[in-house]
């Protein structure tokens, strides 16, 4: 199960090809919208294993875990 | 037969859950009463009579699966009715909109205006609403929003609410 900090490796090394495909090509920007996706989750998952050791298996368990309107989530979004 | 009342609290007085007991068991009486006098009289729907023949058999994996159905059946129907209710009651609606079912996941498709950020922010505030409510009984809302724009249709299968 990935730490804090694997998915802060990950999300920069997402975020470094990122600036890299951007300074370089336009024309691929369905990829570069994935990129900056999954730049977020790695973001999103680090802060869930931090502040709540909580490891997510799907999109929708993240979704679940910040959801403002999920009282019994100790990292909701306020 | 239904179960309505929350006889999970451990909060209420034991007075309280009592009477909560008693009423539950005699609507529950009442609801066995109605589905005997409906079968004797033929005029149950397939599904009673399938779940009483299961337990008359007491074909235990029978009575689960009908059970689960019927529960899927029920968050479903209350999940869509709450999702609609709370589009209405912001009194604004996506050009269209559509559900679809997979699994355990209702599945929205809205199309908004292009640059509708008001609209978008309601769809995704709407869904948040509900998942925070149902999430935990095994059920949610997955939307896809699209802008018109995009020129894509409403796949084949979803249901159309509003075209």
């Amino acid at each position: 199960m990935a730490s804090f900090q694997n998915h802060i490796v990950q999300a920069k090394r997402n975020l470094s090809f990122l600036v890299s495909i951007n300074s370089s090509h336009n024309e691929y920007w369905d990829w570069q919208v994935t990129v900056t996706f999954y730049v977020n989750v790695h973001v999103i998952n680090a802060h869930l294993a931090q502040a709540a050791d909580l490891h997510c298996r799907t999109h929708e368990d993240v979704k679940n875990a910040i959801n403002p309107y999920n009282n019994s989530s100790l990292v909701r979004i306020p | 037969m239904s179960h309505t009342n929350d006889l999970t609290s451990v909060d209420l007085p034991i007075q309280i859950q009592s009477d909560m007991m008693d009423q539950w068991f005699s609507s529950m009486i009442d609801h066995l009463r109605t589905d005997h006098f409906m079968l004797e009289t033929n005029i149950a729907s397939r599904e009673k009579k399938e779940f009483y023949q299961a337990i008359l058999e007491n074909d235990s994996d029978k009575i689960l699966t009908q059970m689960r159905r019927d529960s899927s059946q029920f968050f479903i129907k209350a999940i869509v009715f709450d999702y609609l209710s709370e589009l209405k009651a912001a009194n604004k609606n996506p050009i269209k909109l559509a559900l679809g079912l997979s699994d355990s996941k209702i599945l929205v498709w809205s199309e908004i205006k292009d640059d509708d950020e008001e609209m978008e922010d309601l769809l995704l505030i709407t869904e948040a609403k509900i998942n925070g409510k149902y999430h935990d009984k095994g059920f949610y809302i997955n939307s896809t929003i699209i802008e018109a724009s995009d020129k894509m249709p409403i796949p084949p299968h979803y249901q159309t609410i509003i075209d």
